[in-house]
């Protein structure tokens, strides 16, 4: 193997970048991605209620206690909320958008 | 189900991820997001470097992993990681975006045929710096290679992917995609040497 070959069978390959442990993906990222699965599954057909989310160990936003408490019919509690939600669209535009309630899932994404 | 990745066990890694792909399925919205946020980086590392230098198609790509996995979740058998799954994901978005980008650079590729690559020279790149440097200094080279050359080289290097399947995935004959990666390193060897 001439020099030329072992250097990019060796030393070129050494230097992919792809195990850099430092490097964290943009929580504005994180956000459009899951608004976009969020999207998705919710167009398959209804989400999981929020009762049900919460049974399963899950905190509730302040915006979801209350339409898990609202007197409100099963569909109403399936409904994708984020989507609706002005931290959603903050989240996707901003790394650091201004917003301080906690279990939501726009603000997991800055930790 | 809040699992904390760096507190668990390699072992206890498969009963979180197949809690995790079973809540998901379930279309669970918290379980979705953790999915974003337990892998979100991985895939994301993954991608800034197959793309680099280059990263215009990072987010769209990110995005489509994601998507890609959603739908395909019900077939997740656990056989593998599901961090392991998702990249394999992944890199078939890289590898798809490779083959388009090469498709398109044909003209590069026959103007390579005039001019044949030299390989012969020894010693050209033993310059005695530290790994780190070195790493550097190559990444920066690469990241001025016209891209066809550029995406040869790491397809080949850092996907670890022979002539022969880049030219079965690219739908190149093995010919070409030799010729293309001596030209790669032809040109990566005259920078190298130049700057």
């Amino acid at each position: 193997m001439s020099d030329e070959l072992e250097f990019f069978e060796k030393a070129f390959a050494e230097a992919d970048p792809a195990g850099q442990p430092d490097l964290r993906a943009p929580a504005r990222l994180k956000s459009q991605t899951f608004s976009r699965l969020a999207l998705a599954q919710a167009e398959s057909g209804p989400l999981l209620s929020i009762a049900e989310t919460k049974a399963s160990g899950h905190g509730l936003c302040f915006f979801e206690e209350l339409a898990r408490i609202a007197p409100f019919g099963e569909k109403f509690k399936r409904r994708n909320y984020c989507r609706a939600c002005h931290a959603r669209k903050l989240a996707e535009m901003m790394e650091k958008p201004p917003i301080y309630w906690g279990h939501c899932p726009y603000v997991e994404f800055q930790k | 189900m809040q699992v904390q990745p760096e507190k668990v066990t390699a072992e206890a890694y498969s009963a979180a991820d197949s809690e995790l792909v079973a809540a998901v399925l379930r279309k669970d919205r918290k379980a979705t997001a953790e999915f974003v946020g337990r892998f979100g980086d991985a895939v994301y590392r993954y991608l800034r470097a197959r793309l680099f230098p280059n990263p215009d198609r990072l987010d769209d790509l990110f995005q489509e992993t994601f998507l890609a996995a959603w739908k395909h979740l019900p077939t997740f058998r656990g056989e593998s990681a599901l961090q392991t799954w998702l990249l394999a994901i992944a890199r078939h978005k890289v590898e798809d975006y490779y083959r388009s980008r090469l498709r398109q650079a044909e003209p590069l590729d026959k103007q390579s045929q005039n001019s044949p690559a030299r390989e012969d020279e020894e010693g050209f790149l033993n310059t005695g710096l530290d790994d780190a440097k070195r790493n550097q200094r190559i990444t920066e080279v690469l990241a001025r290679l016209p891209e066809s050359y550029a995406l040869a080289l790491m397809w080949r290097y850092w996907e670890k992917r022979s002539a022969r399947e880049m030219a079965q995935l690219s739908g190149k004959t093995e010919k070409a995609v030799e010729r293309l990666l001596a030209r790669a390193r032809a040109l990566f060897r005259e920078r190298w040497q130049s700057e």
